[in-house]
């Protein structure tokens, strides 16, 4: 029995959102609040056959509202708890865990254990509405929180390592998640992305790292002071000086190509580098223009991931010429995943 | 009916040929087998449920698994089983421990779906039978061949004559039919094998 016991796996589950359960008959569906973690894992109680199961919560409302905060205290946790665990599970809803999976995977480099972010189809705020919930358990085919639970436990105490992302069946590097259509017949865009899959055991194809006793980087600093800029010919030139005027730390010009810019915005941009401003010109196009020294020019990752490493850069950095390197550094297999 | 069969793979022959005779009374049932321990391509429906992120798992109308050699796949399928309410016949040889792993849950969370038996060789066939039977709404076929005789009246000759000539069917075919809608219908007999005695 002590034998069985030792050969656990401990596990680590952070609820940081994405909790909520199909309409069943439980007495809490969604965990907001620490308190509701116990009745909640009542629910889910399966996942103890899997591993051994410790509990800690970071946040409980909606997958909108996570930010640079929680994703700074889930780094700090997964820091304080790195030699305590075997592996991490995140709960998270769907809608925004691309951007929190791409910056953890800046946040904690060189891991040699797993963490998984996983989460419901089902945003809180539609707990009180009955049709919508069978509308979305319809078109997810029972892939509820419980499921997406147990595939991330599973792989979160296999060999593998890293920031990875689970719905479903798919298992998805923490950097190439953005625009994952969660239950998708798209083929080869999914293909492009899926580093392996569960069906009726684990399957891995592209795994850049397995499981060591390596020691992790750890930087949880954040700037979220980034934004970005849609830009298309004939805009009022305007609206761009008014995000500089703005106490922006860094900007993103999104474009199809640089010689849409007429010479106004041109000067304006010039004038925004020479205030420390990085500029990142973002375009999944190629550019025609010649590449002039200053911007940073970004045509082969995608734009969540290209903003959360901007973010993330001037967390750890406000020097221009360290952001520019720091930019065009491939640190997660990020680069090339457009 | 689709069955998802699992064992541990092992160099023990003992449990490799439990796995054998397992797998016989799954394709002599007709069951559509898929199991860990033979390749099988997935057909096209399988296929694409797996492609488009689906799980396959929650296409299985049933799963069996053979919990002798200790393994972390178990726990996996069993979790899964539970939360998708799977029929499920787990199994593990008389005088193992593998049930060890059930006591992570408390009896409230064990669904009834789930049947846990340990087996010896003499009555591991009759199991993966009983079990099979249990699954709502799905036939299985059984080789009939234990003898049995039969003596019967000759009005009851007359009457299987009577329904069975000019037909296909035989007279034992035609008993052994009304004998199985009689089982089906008996709830008695059906609660009696879910309990698994």
């Amino acid at each position: 029995m002590r034998r069985l016991m030792s050969k656990r796996k401990k596990i680590l589950l952070i609820f940081c959102g994405g909790t909520t359960l199909f309409p069943d008959k439980v007495a809490v569906r969604s965990v907001h609040k620490k308190s509701d973690i116990i009745p909640w894992m009542k629910n889910v109680s399966e996942i103890k056959m899997m591993a051994e199961v410790d509990t800690c919560f970071i946040f409980g409302g909606e997958a909108s509202d996570v930010g640079a905060g929680q994703w700074s205290a889930l780094a700090e946790t997964i820091k304080k708890n790195y030699a305590k665990y075997d592996g991490f599970v995140i709960t998270h809803g769907i809608e925004t865990l691309p951007y929190t999976a791409a910056m953890l995977s800046f946040m904690l480099q060189n891991l040699g254990k797993p963490v998984i972010l996983t989460g419901s189809p089902i945003p809180s705020k539609e707990e009180a509405s009955a049709e919508i919930l069978q509308s979305i358990f319809k078109n997810f085919r029972g892939l509820g929180v419980k499921a997406n639970l147990i595939n991330a436990t599973q792989v979160a105490i296999s060999d593998i390592a890293g920031v990875l992302v689970i719905f479903g069946s798919r298992i998805i590097s923490g950097t190439k998640a953005e625009g994952l259509s969660l239950y998708s017949d798209d083929k080869e865009k999914e293909k492009y992305k899926v580093i392996g899959k569960i069906d009726f055991g684990l399957t891995l194809y592209d795994v850049k790292a397995k499981r060591n006793n390596k020691k992790p980087f750890i930087k949880e600093s954040v700037d979220p002071k980034v934004s970005i800029f849609d830009f298309h010919p004939g805009m009022d030139t305007s609206l761009l000086k008014n995000i500089l005027e703005k106490d922006v730390h860094g900007l993103i010009i999104k474009t199809q190509s640089t010689s849409f810019f007429p010479e106004a915005v041109y000067a304006m941009l010039k004038k925004a580098l020479k205030n420390k401003i990085p500029i990142v010109i973002y375009s999944t196009g190629g550019f025609k223009r010649v590449k002039e020294g200053d911007f940073i020019y970004v045509e082969n990752m995608n734009l969540i991931t290209t903003v959360v490493k901007l973010m993330w850069i001037l967390g750890q950095t406000k020097s221009m010429k360290t952001v520019k390197k720091m930019m065009a550094t491939d640190y997660t297999g990020e680069i090339n995943n457009v | 009916m689709k069955v998802y069969f699992f064992g541990k793979k092992t160099e023990k022959k003992k449990i490799k040929d439990n796995y054998d005779l397992i797998i016989k009374t799954l394709r002599t049932a007709e069951a559509d087998l898929y199991t860990n321990l033979k390749e099988r391509s997935l057909p096209d429906d399988l296929a694409e449920v797996r492609d488009a992120g689906g799980l396959v798992l929650d296409e299985m109308d049933a799963f069996i698994i053979e919990g002798t050699e200790k393994s972390s796949e178990i726990g996996y399928l069993l979790a899964m089983a539970i939360s998708q309410k799977k029929p499920t016949l787990y199994l593990y040889e008389k005088g193992s421990s593998s049930q060890d792993i059930l006591k992570y849950l408390s009896s409230k969370n064990i669904p009834q779906t789930m049947q846990v038996n340990n087996y010896s060789k003499k009555d591991l066939e009759k199991q993966v039978i009983n079990f099979l039977k249990t699954i709502k709404g799905k036939k299985i076929k059984e080789v009939p061949r234990i003898k049995f005789t039969l003596r019967i009246t000759p009005s009851i000759e007359q009457y299987l004559y009577y329904k069975t000539h000019n037909t296909k069917k035989s007279k034992a075919d035609f008993l052994r039919e009304y004998v199985e809608k009689m089982m089906e219908m008996d709830e008695d007999f059906q609660k009696f094998l879910r309990k698994g005695e």
